[in-house]
């Protein structure tokens, strides 16, 4: 733990000075029913508005061809607020909300979204993510892995995979447009969630 | 106690990711009515009204940032449909010199804006809203808010205001159905170009293009005709339903079938409103 501190030293003190953080709940304070109830509650409801926004609005709003994926913002964010085994759970329940609402594959985006959901929540476990740039990795990172997986499950269910589109009209703007929408994403989620319980993993 | 976590999180993934792949794998072994579909069924009556309030709710915003975008494609497209009416002039001038192609032509606006000659007598029209669509590239599909409660049944053609080819029913629900647009890569409706009857199959691709395979080799086809479905198909016996002008004709002359590019008559990025024809 104290190593721990010391890693991110410098960090810590800076936004200290600048901005005092908002105190952490810790991990126990949700051990009680009455707790539970609330958080399950609020991630229900962020996770009816996230299947509405990503089914009805998403492909209304397109830049140079691709739609923002309101899904993966959403599973990201709960990632890294809540940790892997909330991530990848969250990613699951939305993956399988999407298909229903599209009429698609049951199964394939929440395939996808459970990677997604457990490699956000085993970052903000692992890693220092104090840094303001954490949701845009998390996110650009997580489109990369999401974009890959559905190329592959797609060229396997044997759909077109033209390469070359598929990377200047699929890939790069989903990039793009994922990448802008992280912070605020993360930051409403972040609002949303009431802050954050603490995910990080004791170092040994 | 770390480590017991850690297992237990491990298992959590590896049971979520079997639970996809195993959903996944009857999703597309099952048929229409298997369980997999039900539970997508049943989650769908509970989705779809709040779909359809949602997309309501959405219109105004929808519009105001279709307005901005057409704003900025106002400039780009206004070149090119100049380029395009130069071009469509020089075309109708020489096929006004021949006077029995003016007169099929002719013929064809009329089929065009008269209902009752491309719909047959006794064919009902489901007016159905957009409520929802698929933003993944690799499929092109709606949701509407009609569905068997209404009278659709699978493989309906569902068409535009203009009354060109959307696309057709693939999937119901009592409330619900998802319409497979024609600019899918799975869609396939068979088709003829107009007035020569030459006849293949319009199918859609990931990147948006349509084209018309399998056409005879030995007909002539010109840019600018039109293409309507033959209604020589089990599931679509509606014969003349506009789908969209020839815009390019593929001329391999090692391959035995021609390959037309076709260009839709409808929109498909901005449908809100559509009409589903009962066969």
């Amino acid at each position: 733990m104290a190593g721990d501190e010391m890693h991110g030293l410098g960090r810590v003190q800076v936004t200290r000075t600048a901005r005092p953080r908002r105190a952490v709940r810790p991990a126990a304070e949700l051990h009680s029913g009455r707790d539970i109830a609330i958080e399950l509650g609020r991630l229900a409801a962020m996770l009816i508005v996230t299947v509405l926004l990503q089914t009805v609005l998403a492909s209304h709003i397109r830049v140079l061809g691709a739609s923002p994926d309101f899904a993966l913002l959403a599973v990201v964010s709960v990632g890294l607020l809540r940790g892997s085994e909330i991530g990848a759970l969250f990613g699951f329940v939305i993956g399988v909300g999407v298909s229903i609402a599209v009429f698609g594959p049951l199964g394939l985006s929440s395939l996808v979204l459970v990677v997604i959901g457990y490699f956000s929540g085993r970052y903000a476990e692992t890693a220092d993510t104090t840094s303001g740039w954490t949701p845009v990795v998390a996110v650009l990172s997580g489109t990369v892995v999401a974009l890959l997986l559905s190329t592959l499950m797609q060229f396997l269910l044997e759909r077109q995979t033209p390469i070359g589109f598929v990377v200047t009209r699929v890939f790069l703007p989903s990039l793009l447009l994922n990448g802008l929408l992280a912070a605020p994403s993360y930051l409403l989620s972040r609002l949303w969630l009431r802050e954050g319980v603490s995910v990080r993993e004791p170092q040994a | 106690m770390n480590r017991r976590r850690a297992l237990w999180r491990r298992l959590l993934v590896v049971a979520l990711l079997v639970l996809s792949l195993a959903m996944l794998t009857l999703y597309f072994r099952e048929s229409e009515g298997g369980p997999v579909h039900r539970v997508q069924q049943a989650g769908m009556k509970v989705l779809s009204p709040l779909q359809y309030g949602t997309s309501r709710i959405a219109e105004p915003f929808r519009d105001a940032w279709n307005w901005v975008g057409d704003l900025f494609t106002a400039q780009s497209e206004n070149a090119r449909l100049r380029k395009e009416v130069a071009k469509l002039q020089a075309l109708t001038a020489q096929q006004a010199k021949e006077l029995q192609e003016y007169s099929e032509l002719r013929n064809l606006t009329d089929v065009m804006e008269d209902e009752d000659k491309v719909f047959p007598e006794g064919v009902e029209f489901v007016t159905a809203r957009v409520i929802a669509r698929s933003t993944e590239a690799w499929y092109s599909t709606v949701t509407i808010n009609v569905g068997s409660s209404d009278g659709l049944e699978l493989y309906d053609p569902v068409v535009n205001e203009q009354r060109g080819l959307v696309g057709r029913v693939t999937s119901l629900t009592g409330d619900a159905a998802k319409v497979t647009l024609l600019t899918d890569q799975k869609s396939a409706v068979g088709a003829e170009v107009l007035p020569n009857e030459a006849r293949g199959v319009v199918a859609g691709s990931m990147t948006g293009d349509m084209t018309m395979d399998l056409v005879d080799r030995s007909e002539k086809i010109e840019r600018g005709q039109v293409v309507v479905t033959s209604g020589a198909s089990k599931t679509l016996t509606v014969r003349g339903i506009p789908i969209g002008v020839v815009d390019d004709v593929g001329d391999q002359a090692v391959e035995l079938y021609q390959s037309v590019a076709i260009r839709p008559l409808v929109d498909f990025k901005k449908l809100e409103w559509v009409l589903v024809v009962r066969q």
